[in-house]
């Protein structure tokens, strides 16, 4: 056999289509196509878990904020009754303090000078501000945050 | 190769039977998707809608109140209901004894409450405690026991106590959120403005789609800011309160204003309002009597006959009469107080002296055509328009009247036979204070409605006399209390007081009621530019005369007054004044 014809007979071994070759070729195109579907189902399973989970965070964080909300104003009332006029009067004569009376006050007048009193107002509360969501996402941004994501799913798996 | 041909028919019997059962359940799917029958289409959404969503009406948070200086007299706090669904709890018993302590309730008896019933079947929801304290709702919240509800419920405090709260009202109602509502008061009247707007919202069970913070697009209520200092009310009330004890008075009032702007500083009544007690008896007391509570005003009355009859021009400082002491009119007996008679006092003298048969003589010389319009224009007989619930309008009887005659028409030169509130009183002898212009009196100072302050603007309601009357009268008013033998003498140095007094019998069935009256002193400060006007009202005090009980506690108010409100004696102020300077610093 020459040279020329050993090489051809070798190159249709490999290339050659045989009987089991098929069933290969089947079997690798399921198994891309299973990997396909697994790649987009584990995709769309970590977008849904990343979202509920960021959902019950922002659950948990309204409900904090409604908590601190509601205990600011507890606070508040606290205070403004340590502060009421009765109790203040009260600590007041138990440290010794009294009126004054008018012939006890003192007016001194400063020549040329005016005083300008301040006008005391309450500090209005501000108005809560609505910020619009910013959609700055990038491709390899969001895959990280997925990996990330992902990652610590598994250690927290892995810590239970 | 039988075998393998009887296996491949076999094969392909099962692959067409699969498949045809696959078809006939993907064509009854996709006719569920997109051919199914609307009524049943309408009822699962129905369903799905009531299974994973739930609508609740998210509430406002109430606008809060502050005196003139920021101090709270009224501020959001929450109680709690707590409530639990058995069927989410593991461990009964451990829950029940974790519970138990902090409830204040057995711990058997919690643990029933979390068995099913006799059926097997657990209920949905079961109230373990219809209201329970801020610090105890928390600790419960804290213990995060599986399928417990710890919910919010809006209550309201005023630190201040009794002290505001006739003024302010209170905040009250079932334990439905909704359904609680402001009663009296600042809280009765400005009920719409504090309440704010609540918002339904349609709340998603699935996380996802939960909007984020509903709470943000609800309008929470307007803060309000009172036109009252805290520092007066307090001061106004312990003087009444000392006063109604020392001259064993039943009640009064004590109404402090600015007659520039109509503003109330202080409103003090006694007895005043235990804010503890909701029950029927002690409601009573909610009523604010400074506005609510009529009374024939007496001899202080005769200030606004003052000034009408100058404004009128019927009567000048030069006009005298003959007094007898006592006349008949209309078939009854006016008589001065002592019963005696003056002789031929002059125009002043009648008011220095409080002569009943003066002022009775004036009314009759103006006649009927001027007196009523006049009393009108002082506001007499309508409620002022103060912005707070409960204001009652005053009676005026006039000609027409079933009840009118000519001797009502006189006994109302002197305070008799006609019916005020202590503001309305106050309101018209204010227009003697602030140069014959009458300012609409109001309560609430500023609203703050997010970063927005709206202030209220000081407005005139009427201008019954000229500032020429105004000032001939208040003249007059600074010689009543000034003059060596007027009846109404008191000191007060350093400063110049404009003021008058009154003793007014108190109307019964059938006449007056024997030995009482309501004794009250009208007066403002500086006499000459006058800053703040004060009502001094004791019902019933065993001390009889308005000289003896009501001037003496004004007197024990002003020097009091003074030092808070800084106002400097008489000299001091002459000499800020040359300067160029407004001692009082005025916003107006």
């Amino acid at each position: 056999m020459s040279a020329a014809k050993q090489k051809q007979s070798w190159v249709k071994h490999t290339l050659g289509q045989q009987p089991w070759r098929s069933q290969t070729q089947l079997v690798s195109s399921l198994a891309l196509v299973m990997m396909v579907i697994l790649i987009i189902a584990a995709l769309y399973l970590i977008q849904t878990t990343t979202t509920t989970t960021t959902a019950r965070q922002l659950q948990q964080m309204g409900d904090n904020r409604a908590r601190l909300e509601r205990d600011n104003e507890r606070l508040r009332a606290e205070i403004a009754q340590l502060q009421s006029l009765p109790r203040v009067m009260t600590r007041a004569a138990e440290l010794g303090f009294r009126d004054a009376g008018p012939d006890e006050i003192e007016y001194v007048i400063v020549e040329g000078y005016r005083y300008n009193r301040p006008i005391v107002t309450p500090t209005p509360t501000p108005a809560p501000t609505q910020t619009g969501p910013v959609y700055d996402e990038t491709l390899s941004g969001w895959l990280r945050k997925q990996w990330d994501a992902f990652r610590q799913q598994f250690e927290e798996w892995r810590s239970r | 190769m039988i075998h393998d041909e009887s296996l491949h028919r076999r094969l392909t019997l099962i692959t067409i039977v699969l498949l045809g059962i696959s078809g006939v359940l993907l064509v009854r799917l996709l006719s569920f998707q997109f051919r199914m029958n609307p009524e049943i289409k309408e009822t699962l959404e129905t369903n799905a809608q009531i299974r994973y969503s739930r609508t609740v009406e998210v509430q406002p948070n109430r606008g809060q109140i502050y005196d003139r200086n920021g101090h709270l007299l009224a501020v959001n706090s929450f109680d709690y209901r707590i409530g639990i669904s058995p069927n989410q709890v593991y461990d009964r018993q451990e829950v029940a004894r974790q519970l138990a302590p902090l409830l204040k309730r057995p711990e058997d008896e919690i643990y029933r409450q979390l068995l099913p019933d006799d059926n097997g079947i657990y209920p949905l929801y079961v109230l373990l405690a219809p209201l329970v304290d801020f610090e105890t709702g928390q600790a419960v919240a804290d213990l995060e026991i599986d399928g417990i509800l710890v919910e919010p419920i809006p209550t309201r405090i005023y630190p201040q106590g009794p002290l505001t709260a006739q003024v302010v009202g209170f905040f009250a109602g079932s334990e439905n959120a909704r359904e609680r509502q402001g009663y009296y008061g600042v809280e009765g009247y400005y009920q719409l403005l504090l309440a704010g707007q609540s918002k339904r919202v349609t709340q998603s069970s699935i996380p996802g789609l939960q909007e984020a913070n509903p709470t943000v697009s609800v309008r929470d209520g307007i803060d309000l800011i009172l036109t009252i200092d805290r520092d007066l009310q307090y001061l106004a009330q312990d003087v009444l309160d000392q006063a109604v004890a020392e001259y064993g008075a039943t009640g009064g009032t004590i109404l402090i204003m600015n007659p520039r702007t109509g503003e109330i500083l202080a409103m003090a009544n006694n007895p005043n309002f235990n804010l503890d007690d909701l029950s029927a008896e002690g409601l009573q007391n909610a009523r604010n009597q400074a506005i609510s509570d009529m009374y024939e005003p007496g001899s202080v009355f005769k200030l606004v006959t003052m000034a009408m009859a100058l404004e009128a021009g019927t009567h000048d400082l030069t006009w005298s009469y003959y007094d007898p002491g006592c006349f008949e009119a209309g078939g009854v007996s006016i008589c001065n107080w002592d019963r005696r008679s003056h002789g031929n006092p002059t125009f002043a003298q009648v008011f220095i002296d409080s002569l009943n048969t003066g002022t009775a003589t004036i009314f009759r010389e103006m006649g009927l055509d001027l007196v009523y319009p006049m009393l009108r224009e002082f506001g007499i007989g309508s409620p002022t328009g103060i912005d707070l619930e409960g204001e009652a309008a005053g009676i005026l009887v006039t000609p027409g009247d079933p009840n009118w005659n000519e001797a009502q028409f006189l006994n109302n030169s002197y305070g008799q036979g006609i019916s005020l509130t202590p503001l309305q009183m106050l309101t018209a002898a204010n227009a003697i204070a602030n140069d014959g212009l009458i300012m609409q009196p109001h309560i609430v100072k500023a609203r703050i409605d997010g970063d927005q302050i709206i202030e209220t603007r000081p407005s005139a309601s009427h201008r019954p006399i000229s500032a020429e009357t105004a000032h001939t009268a208040r003249d007059i008013m600074v010689q009543i209390i000034n003059n060596p033998n007027g009846v109404d003498l008191f000191e007060s140095p350093g400063y110049t007081v404009a003021g008058k007094t009154g003793t007014a019998e108190i109307p019964a069935p059938y006449g007056y009621e024997a030995n009482a009256a309501i004794a009250s002193f009208i007066g403002f400060l500086p006499a000459d530019d006058p800053v703040v006007s004060v009502l001094i009202k004791l019902d019933r005090p065993a001390g009889y005369w308005g000289s003896q009980t009501a001037a003496p506690t004004f007197q024990e108010l002003v020097e009091r007054l003074v030092v808070l409100m800084e106002i400097p004696p008489d000299s001091k102020r002459m000499e800020l004044v040359s300067q160029g300077g407004d001692p009082f610093n005025r916003e107006y």
